[in-house]
């Protein structure tokens, strides 16, 4: 049956429909790919999120095979052949698995070669890898069992894409669990991992799904055959494909929706609901856990998780550089950046903490810079919150130093004004009152500007100062 | 080298629902070219059905080699000596030619690849689909598909082959080709040839059963069929009144099956399917006592 079973995966493998679920994963990969910066982990897991496209497209191969014997009318060719029915569609099956998770170890493969060559480090998780390939496998048994028991190509067509609206439209937590592609709600951690980590027992979850599709698909074929497969060996297959799917399961479910380190202890990290209160408190500050060492750059020094190198501390030090270099030196000015694993921009005791996730997504430099100076001057980025009109003054100096430190130019900022600052993609949502202020700092030198500020700065970060007297606000 | 299979229909019914497609039927059918022959709804594709084990009768048995087809140990040996061209032909269309032929020949346990492949090659040959080899089935003609067909029947040497209708489609040269084909693999193998055409039977057949309604109505060698008719095959100036069957034929004359039409008639030398029109006639002249 090695001859089938090489048969079937080489006309698998030829399959358009593959080949189409395959095109479609590298695409929505390709589109994700550079918008962060490459690290093995996180490209391992676009890889199988995005990766399991490929089986939309197994789906349709599968019910295809399925089909095949009963629409091409060969089923009186096969059926008076001396082979078992269960034989030949065990072969077939195995046929599928290995194309199945060929065509998704070719995704991830890429992916991570992509992210290679782009100078992406660390260790990508291979359960990702297992998993994907399970749920891939799985992918295809189910559209075999489509194109089998349905014996309609309208069905057959539709598979696919239902099997992926099903697994990735799971609306509760307990449903993107239990579905064969675990949808995580946010990037892993290259120094926490996932938390939680469903993977292991999501991996003997799939397995359990796909024994069982194995052993329904071989009793299946031998229905009315006359010709069984030995009954132990379907049993136990039957027999650990439940216990599987039941333990695997029953684990999943019990999980906590997210959990997030407040602090590098495991007695620190908490469910999310329980974590968004903590992170709520404005005192609050990720402490120092020694993690992230790859560092890069003085006044102020950028510091990430190793895994992603000192290339995203430089990155990130030459964004925030022109701006800070502009503030250095006056109180309260961050003289650290810092990678942690929780929330959006932390500002704690001259530290600016940014979360790994935001850290990681490639923003332009002027949000980066923008986010340093809200740290600096003591505010908020937060639209929500209340501000006073004292806030402009501090949204004036902001915008300044963006102007000042080349991050925007003048012309940018009076155009953005007229509409909405969202524009310039910065941080918060400030109205235009802060704007004349800050075009007439930019016109003043800044080495008077700084001077000028020096005297005033607390009472600026405190939110108390006027914006009359700003520099160059003077009659 | 093998020998051809032997194979005992006995006391064999179909039924499908209220309708019955075989009304007992007892063949006995030895190594030879045995032909098939009746008209549309005789019984002639459901007894190859159940030859090939495709069909299980509603009571009866069928055995080839003492190996009953009831059965599911027997079956599997008996489908070990069987090939099989149905009349519905269905193949992979995005196959070759040569990998059809091969998977067929894989899944009727021939394991050896290089053996295989030389079968697989053999068999092409013997149909004339040798240059085809690498084409896709779906870009073939009707005719070359049949012979696909003829290639995975004989790929694995089998003891019977069961034919339904080979030659639909064949031009007749093919035809030509392929009752040479038949012929040679009929000195050491059973086949069964399911067909219409009577002159294929005529040409290579060693016996004929003529099915009429899903019984036997006549079992013997091709001249014993036309014998029948010996005697009552004329050429007259005038259609017979009596005539079982006659037709107008190209010197403006008629060729009449059945009595003497006139006293102008002229005997002539009788055609095996003019034993078979007979047979027919008579089958469908007793049904309708």
């Amino acid at each position: 049956m090695s001859g089938i079973r090489r048969v079937e995966a080489r006309h698998l493998a030829r399959s358009p429909l593959l080949w189409l679920g395959f095109a479609l994963g590298m695409w929505v990969i390709a589109g994700s790919l550079w918008s962060y910066w490459p690290s093995l982990p996180g490209e391992a897991l676009l890889a199988y999120e995005s990766g399991f496209l490929v089986s939309a497209g197994v789906v349709w191969a599968g019910a295809w095979l399925g089909l095949r014997d009963r629409v091409s009318g060969a089923a009186d060719l096969v059926t008076v052949t001396p082979t078992a029915p269960w034989r030949l569609w065990r072969a077939r099956l195995v046929g599928v698995a290995v194309v199945a998770a060929g065509a998704y170890a070719l995704v991830f493969a890429a992916t991570l070669a992509v992210s290679a060559a782009r100078g992406g480090r660390g260790m990508p998780d291979l359960r990702l890898l297992a998993d994907g390939a399970l749920a891939v496998v799985l992918s295809g048994l189910v559209g075999v069992a489509v194109g089998r028991l349905s014996g309609s190509r309208v069905v057959a067509l539709l598979a696919g894409p239902l099997w992926f609206v099903l697994c990735m439209v799971a609306g509760d937590p307990w449903g993107r669990r239990l579905s064969p592609a675990l949808v995580q709600t946010g990037l892993p951690s290259a120094e926490f991992g996932f938390l939680p980590d469903p993977f292991w027992p999501h991996l003997g979850y799939l397995l359990g799904l796909v024994l069982l599709a194995g052993v329904l698909l071989l009793t299946l074929a031998a229905r009315g055959g006359g010709q069984r497969p030995p009954l132990a060996p379907m049993l136990a297959a039957a027999a650990a494909g439940l216990v599987l799917v039941g333990m695997g399961g029953a684990r999943l479910v019990a999980f906590p929706e997210a959990i997030v380190p407040l602090g590098p202890d495991r007695a620190d990290w908490k469910p999310a609901a329980e974590a968004d209160m903590v992170l709520a408190d404005p005192s609050y500050a990720y402490p120092e856990d020694g993690r992230a060492t790859a560092c890069a750059g003085d006044a102020p020094s950028v510091c990430v998780y190793p895994t992603y190198g000192t290339g995203l501390a430089r990155h990130v030090h030459e964004a925030v550089q022109p701006v800070a270099g502009l503030l250095g030196g006056l109180p309260g000015v961050p003289t650290r950046v810092r990678m942690v694993p929780v929330g959006a921009a932390i500002c704690h005791g001259g530290e600016l903490q940014m979360g790994e996730e935001d850290l990681r997504l490639l923003q332009p430099s002027r949000a980066l810079a923008a986010h340093y100076l809200t740290c600096a001057l003591g505010g908020s980025d937060d639209p929500e919150l209340p501000h006073s009109p004292a806030d402009h003054s501090r949204d004036a100096v902001r915008l300044w130093a963006l102007l000042a430190g080349g991050e925007m130019t003048r012309e940018e900022l009076q155009r953005a004004s007229d509409n909405d600052l969202w524009q310039l993609g910065l941080p918060g949502d400030r109205p235009p009152p802060a704007v004349a202020p800050a075009l007439a700092m930019a016109a003043l030198p800044v080495g008077q500007v700084r001077a000028e500020l020096a005297p005033i700065w607390e009472r600026l970060r405190a939110g108390t100062l006027p914006v009359a007297e700003l520099p160059g606000q003077g009659p | 080298m093998t020998s051809g299979a032997h194979v005992r229909v006995e006391g064999v019914r179909k039924s499908y629902g209220g309708v019955v497609a075989l009304a007992g039927l007892d063949l006995e059918l030895r190594p030879g070219i045995t032909g098939l022959l009746g008209p549309n709804g005789a019984g002639k594709t459901t007894l190859i059905r159940i030859l090939a084990t495709l069909l299980a009768p509603t009571a009866g048995e069928v055995g080839v080699n003492g190996w009953r087809a009831s059965s599911t140990r027997d079956r599997v040996e008996i489908r070990r000596r069987l090939g099989y061209l149905p009349q519905d032909l269905g193949l992979y269309p995005r196959f070759t030619v040569f990998e059809f032929v091969d998977y067929l020949a894989m899944l009727k346990e021939l394991e050896d690849p290089r053996e295989r492949h030389r079968r697989v090659r053999a068999a092409l040959q013997a149909v004339e689909l040798e240059d085809l080899a690498r084409r896709k089935i779906r870009t073939l003609s009707g005719g070359m598909r049949r012979r696909v067909g003829i290639a995975q029947a004989i790929v694995a040497d089998p003891e019977l082959l069961l034919l339904d209708e080979p030659t639909t489609g064949l031009d007749p040269e093919q035809r030509m080709r392929f009752r040479q084909l038949i012929a040679g693999i009929g000195e050491h193998r059973t086949v069964v040839l399911s067909t219409h055409l009577v002159e294929d039977v005529a040409a290579v057949c060693t016996a004929v059963v003529v099915l009429w309604q899903g019984r036997v109505r006549f079992h013997g060698s091709p001249s014993q069929l036309r014998k029948l008719a010996d005697g009552q095959v004329w050429t007259s100036p005038e259609d017979g009144p009596g005539a079982v069957a006659s037709w107008r034929t190209e010197s403006g004359a008629y060729r009449v099956l059945g009595p003497r039409p006139s006293p102008a008639a002229e005997p002539v030398a009788a055609t095996v399917e003019d034993g078979y029109l007979l047979v027919t006639a008579r089958s469908r002249k007793e049904a309708a006592a």
